[in-house]
């Protein structure tokens, strides 16, 4: 296929055939591969959550056919997360060679902080059931289209980072959400009583023996790898 | 050392020791540019100091999403009197296939869209059918030495999600690397060479869509936004979707403000 260069007009166009290869009307990425910034061992964490809580259930019944007319009493505080909206502080990853307006990035994560499975229990201590979600690819090159992603997410929460131009920097964006209503993650603590049917119930929520009311679990990640930013300009 | 010159419309090209074509400054030095493209990329069109993006392997793949049933209602807590029962919905499902063998021996660049040339985020939900404790479904994509990879996440919670088909376009693109021996620009027969082969006639690079060309869609800035708890995802033409989360008769949405993203028009 006979090939084409071409400088008129003030348009540098090379085509191959019919297909055009390189043409100023329409700019080729141009990547600056001495700008490309590289940050290796870098970590990307979130905070714990800054609203926690519980949910409390309680339940009494006599138990059937005890010779004693006993009553059985059960309580369950849930361990809960309430609505929080946070952005984060930015976090400045380093000068852009001037013109920049494209950046190209790809990542590659491994988390090295979690929170606790999820559907365990703090008392009794149960271990959690379901590793905490991430739509992080562990350990693999993952390409950032858009500079945006989400980093976890699930029932009514979510974290999320983006890279963004500005002052001439790459500025990283953090910020989480939980949603109207909250979620729940598992336990706090599950007692249970058994007592005469004519005592006072003690494991109410404000009863002298309720279940604890401290969701102690620390929801904090973090992410610790590479990530590779290599700057371009696709526009005059 | 000789040089070729050429200035035309307030364009330039010079052949040296390098090979630049860049828009002629307005002021200041007319050659900066040529001398230091990286202090004037909006200027530059071209460059041999510069890199390109190189089309190495490309594929359309059609993916059959399987439908999935609701979740198994899973008892977490009970109790002797069943007083307190606690039941959650847990299955997922994650699925993995190879999108694309390109056998480059490292790790290469990659664009993906789908089958509306709309380029996907690492993590792109493509489904929401909006069920209590779940009805999502997000494919996720890495490469590795040799492949693409998509790695599929469903979440269903207490509804069904349908079966889904959907083709993913991918463009893998090789180091933009000099090649020793290759001249800063050649143009011989039918051999069009520039930047040591940078830019070679032979191949696809990834640039601005022409008017009338099929191109992607790539965002120049982020598609997600979340707040509430949810997440919305902004294609082109601003359209989105994003998730909702239903408990009972309560459903908890998006009341962010992302409606729109700037996005261009690229081919490779």
């Amino acid at each position: 296929m006979a090939s084409e260069f071409s400088f008129k007009s003030g348009r540098v166009l090379m085509k191959d055939g019919s297909r055009t290869v390189l043409d100023t009307d329409a700019k080729s990425f141009n990547a600056v591969p001495s700008g490309t910034i590289t940050l290796t061992s870098f970590v990307l964490s979130f905070p714990d959550f800054n609203n926690k809580s519980y949910q409390y259930l309680w339940g009494r019944a006599s138990i059937p056919g005890d010779p004693f007319d006993r009553a059985y009493e059960i309580c369950r505080s849930l361990a809960k997360v309430n609505p929080e909206e946070t952005t984060l502080p930015n976090i400045d990853l380093g000068v852009l060679p001037p013109g920049t307006d494209f950046l190209e990035t790809r990542i590659n994560f491994t988390r090295t902080t979690s929170p606790p499975s999820t559907w365990g229990s703090i008392t009794p201590s149960q271990p959690g059931l379901y590793v905490w979600p991430s739509e992080i690819i562990q350990g693999q090159w993952m390409q950032l289209i858009g500079n945006s992603m989400i980093v976890e997410r699930g029932d009514n929460w979510a974290r999320s980072a983006d890279i963004i131009i500005s002052g001439g920097h790459a500025i990283l964006r953090r910020k989480q959400t939980v949603g109207n209503l909250g979620f729940v993650t598992g336990q706090v603590e599950a007692k249970e009583n058994i007592a005469s049917s004519f005592s006072s119930p003690v494991l109410r929520e404000g009863d002298g023996n309720h279940c604890s009311f401290g969701n102690t679990n620390n929801y904090a990640t973090a992410y610790t790898g590479t990530i590779e930013i290599t700057p371009c300009s696709y526009n005059n | 050392m000789a040089y070729i010159y050429m200035e035309d419309g307030g364009k330039c090209l010079l052949i040296g020791e390098e090979m630049a074509i860049w828009e002629k400054p307005l002021s200041g030095d007319p050659f900066g540019p040529y001398k230091n493209p990286a202090q004037n990329l909006d200027a530059v069109y071209f460059h041999s100091k510069n890199d390109y993006y190189a089309e190495a392997a490309s594929a359309n793949v059609p993916v059959a999403h399987a439908a999935y049933p609701a979740s198994a209602p899973s008892v977490w807590a009970t109790d002797p009197l069943n007083l307190i029962t606690v039941t959650i919905y847990p299955t997922t499902y994650t699925v993995s296939r190879v999108l694309l063998t390109h056998n480059l021996g490292y790790v290469p660049k990659f664009l993906i869209g789908d089958e509306d040339y709309n380029e996907l985020p690492a993590s792109a939900p493509i489904q929401y059918a909006n069920n209590q404790e779940g009805g999502s479904r997000f494919v996720r994509h890495y490469a590795t030495n040799t492949q693409i990879v998509q790695v599929e996440y469903v979440v269903p919670g207490m509804g069904p999600m349908s079966a889904l088909s959907k083709t993913y376009r991918i463009v893998v693109f090789r180091k933009p690397e000099a090649v020793p021996g290759k001249p800063v620009f050649q143009a011989k027969g039918s051999v069009l060479i520039a930047g040591r082969g940078k830019i070679d006639y032979s191949e696809k690079h990834l640039r601005l869509a022409l008017p009338g060309e099929t191109a992607f869609n790539m965002p120049t800035g982020p598609v997600y936004d979340i707040n509430n708890g949810q997440v919305r995802y902004v294609r082109s033409g601003g359209f989105w979707i994003e998730s909702v989360t239903v408990r009972g008769a309560t459903v908890v949405r998006y009341n962010g403000s992302l409606t729109d993203v700037p996005y261009i028009s690229v081919v490779a």
